[in-house]
């Protein structure tokens, strides 16, 4: 594909290499019978879940084959909170701090993850395995406070123990439990 | 399935039903997005291992009943004895309760909540005023404070079904109510019906039901569309959730009457990201009606022809405000737009919608089956029906609750509620509205709860009752860091569409950030004043008109004022919650100040005064 398009802060951290086309080409295929304009967050969340990210190359093409323009599949996905710009961590720790959490030690957590890891919400640890992320929206599940969702699962009255615990498992593992 | 093959069905299905209380053991779990946290699936899943091999005893899943205070929760009943509701099953206890009740004949009344009966024997869907007694020293569940006041007409089958089954549904009388709609009643009528009804939008901003309903009617244009609003985005309310967790098929027939009314064959039902149960359960019960054709195509047999798509959000908290919400549907950013034409006339690709909230639609069937009149007479004069509550924070009991309009906001808190977790805090005030709305303080707690009570007609208190989520402070939460809170949630969440709230909420978060941290002036009241003056008036929608009310509610009650002022004359934080790393100087000076005179007082403290009266000396 040619129709790269390079943007954000770059040093080349935005492999497209390591997509697989066929896997994007089936979902780009699943919407054709859909309406153009609805079609399209369906597709990029499909898309966000597969790889954890938006990759540059798939919007383009499906601005391409869905006369679709750049600039609104742009603003969609960096408008919306569910979906990434950039290559993402293996695992994504997100930590709740509906104002529950907030007062349960949500800080608390923020605050052990950023020791172990150096990083920020919204930071990836340098070697590429963890994204902290800070969910803005609440869990709906206040009584369990402080609540996180380690990979996609949901872990309540965490202690920071225990989620430098589960960092450590997941460092040991190997592969995505990106889709259980 | 025609209308004689649903009558045939939902006959054979109560029979069905009850033979099978009659005869088994049925062990019903909640599993619902928040007792899955705390444990409910192993619960479960310890009974299906105890009840392998037995015939006689029947598991099945069932939807949030609310009480979340004590999840898991499970539900036991043995043919001849009631149902019994009990709390903090873990898979211990679930043994034990195995053993002694289910084998046995103990109904291990420590572990028991209460005991109740089905939502349909209620009349009117009332626990409490009944005349129940206990059972063998297990209360009933209307003489329990937490159940007493309620009156479960949205949740009524929230606990009491499998949610992914419609069958369950048909058998508590589901579709009844769009089948009379279909067939007995001209859409007239209905649309009668939902106006004597004086339902009011649940979403919060108490837009009455039929009103809407008569617009979109009335306006000609074709296509139109009808759309269920359950994007709940904002922290502390769970009802949207939990009613899509527990009764996704009546939010469906609400929606299949809402778009006969208003002859609408296209409907959407748009679900939060963020709530993974809600959907998959909306979406199976979507397809299950389909395959029974009580969706689709020639619904029912009446020639009304429907169908609903289940469209998930990406996540931001805009996408709950109507405008916002079709524009995400049609594939752009989701930014709410200048206001009139209403929705109803140019909502969906601007053509005429329907859009109305999940707990709106969910009263739908019952109206019509029931009748509007019989809904009006619940609640106050100016909101009739009921409301679902969510109640969050330090409470005794945090939970889903639904009780009519018209009590005082005390019942929820104190009886609902059950006071504060730790008596030695006792609740000092509570947020309303969660992330709209101001706090309301302990004085006041005898304000009618009703939507025009709070809400914007009443200009003094700058309440919003919103979703009506109910969020406990006690001394140990500070009302300025509340008000924080809310404030930076709604400055990140802002789209930046307009610059009121953009900029507004910006600058209203930095001044409160400085107040926390013992920068705050006396002139930033002032400021602050003006600028969320500004924000609410010119703001373009609900998200910008509503962000800055916990700054104004914070100078209309005096207990609040007298802590922003300890914030900033006196750089203490009195429940320790801000961070005040610059408030040294001030703190050195209101301990000289209060250790010196008896009239220095913090009412009327100021450092300049406290300067005045520090001995030229220092």
């Amino acid at each position: 594909m040619s129709l790269t398009i390079r943007r954000g802060s770059s040093e080349g951290s935005n492999p497209e290499t390591s997509i697989e086309m066929s896997k994007a080409m089936g979902i780009l295929e699943r919407y054709r019978t859909w309406n153009t304009n609805e079609a399209l967050i369906p597709m990029l969340q499909e898309i966000n879940h597969e790889f954890g990210y938006v990759p540059d190359v798939l919007a383009a093409l499906i601005s391409e084959q869905y006369d679709i323009p750049l600039s609104q599949i742009y603003g969609v996905t960096t408008f919306y909170s569910d979906f990434r710009a950039l290559q993402q961590g293996e695992h994504r720790i997100l930590l709740c701090e509906g104002s529950a959490c907030y007062l349960c030690g949500s800080q608390k957590l923020h605050r052990a993850v950023k020791e172990k890891l150096g990083i920020d919400y919204g930071e990836i640890s340098p070697d590429k395995k963890f994204v902290l992320e800070r969910a803005n929206f609440c869990f709906g599940n206040c009584n369990l406070a402080p609540m996180v969702e380690f990979d996609h699962t949901y872990y309540s009255h965490v202690t920071p123990e225990d989620l430098l615990e589960l960092i450590d498992q997941a460092a040991a593992g190997s592969g995505h439990p990106h889709h259980e | 399935m025609d209308r004689n093959e649903l009558i045939q069905l939902r006959t054979r299905l109560k029979q069905g039903w009850q033979d099978l209380f009659a005869q088994k053991t049925v062990i019903h779990c909640v599993i619902d997005g928040g007792s899955v946290l705390a444990g409910a699936k192993a619960t479960l899943k310890q009974f299906e291992k105890l009840a392998e091999g037995r015939a006689d005893v029947v598991i099945k899943v069932v939807g949030g009943f609310g009480a979340m205070w004590m999840e898991p929760t499970v539900f036991i009943s043995k043919p001849g004895n009631p149902r019994i509701l009990y709390g903090d099953v873990t898979p211990g206890r679930a043994e034990e309760l195995w053993n002694r009740y289910v084998q046995g004949n103990d109904p291990c009344k420590d572990y028991a909540f209460a005991w109740l009966k089905e939502a349909a024997d209620y009349p009117d869907f009332k626990w409490g005023g009944g005349e129940e007694t206990d059972w063998q020293g297990i209360p009933h569940i209307g003489n329990t404070d937490w159940g007493r006041l309620q009156q479960r007409i949205v949740l009524r089958n929230c606990g009491d079904i499998d949610p992914e089954s419609a069958e369950d549904y048909i058998t508590q009388g589901g579709y009844a109510g769009l089948e009379k709609v279909l067939f007995d009643m001209s859409a007239d009528d209905a649309l009668n019906e939902a106006k004597v009804s004086k339902l009011k939008g649940r979403g919060g901003a108490g837009f009455e039901m039929g009103i809407k309903w008569e617009t979109v009617r009335g306006v000609k244009r074709t296509p139109r569309y009808s759309i269920v609003n359950g994007h709940e985005g904002e922290p502390n309310v769970f009802k949207d959730r939990r009613i899509f967790e527990g009764d996704p098929h009546s939010i469906l027939e609400g929606l299949i009457i809402g778009s006969y009314v208003c002859d609408i064959p296209e409907a959407y039902i748009y679900v939060g990201s963020e709530h993974p149960l809600a959907y998959k359960r909306m979406g199976k019960a979507v397809e299950d009606a389909r395959k029974m054709g009580l969706l689709g195509e020639n619904i029912l047999g009446s020639g009304f022809s429907c169908d609903v798509k289940v469209v998930i959000a990406a996540g931001a908290y805009i996408s709950g405000e109507a405008g916002a919400m079709m524009f995400g549907i049609q594939g752009t950013r989701g930014m709410p737009r200048v206001k009139p034409p209403r929705s109803a006339e140019a909502g969906l690709w601007g053509q005429p919608t329907l859009v109305n909230n999940v707990e709106t639609f969910n009263n739908v069937p019952l109206i019509m089956l029931r009748g509007g009149a019989w809904y009006a007479q619940f609640g106050s004069k100016d909101s009739a029906g009921t409301k679902v509550i969510s109640l969050s924070g330090p409470f005794k009991r945090p939970c889903l609750a639904e009780i009519p309009f018209g009590g005082p906001t005390r019942d929820a808190i104190e009886i609902v509620g059950g006071g504060p977790a730790d008596p030695a805090h006792p609740i000092r005030a509570v947020q309303t509205g969660a992330v709209s709305g101001g706090c309301l303080p302990a004085s006041k707690f005898d304000l009618m709860f009703d939507i025009d009570a709070y809400g914007w007609n009443n200009k003094n208190y700058y309440l919003l009752l919103g979703s009506a989520s109910l969020t406990a402070l006690t001394d140990q939460q500070c009302i300025i860091d509340a008000a924080y809170y809310v404030l930076r949630f709604n400055r990140d969440e802002s789209c930046g569409k307009c610059i009121p709230c953009r900029v507004g909420c910006e600058g209203l978060t930095e001044m409160l950030w400085r107040i926390k941290n013992g920068d705050g002036k006396e002139e930033d009241i002032d400021k602050m004043e003006a600028l969320s003056k500004m924000v609410i008036q010119h703001s373009i929608c609900g998200l910008g008109q509503a962000a800055p009310l916990p700054i104004p509610n914070m100078l209309a009650f005096d207990e609040f004022k007298q802590e922003l002022l300890q914030h900033i004359r006196a750089g203490f934080c009195k429940a320790n919650v801000c961070p005040m790393e610059h408030a040294d100087g001030k703190k050195v000076l209101y301990e000289w100040g209060v250790g010196h005179t008896q009239e220095f007082d913090i009412q009327t403290a100021s450092s300049e005064k406290v300067s005045a009266m520090l001995p030229s000396a220092r």
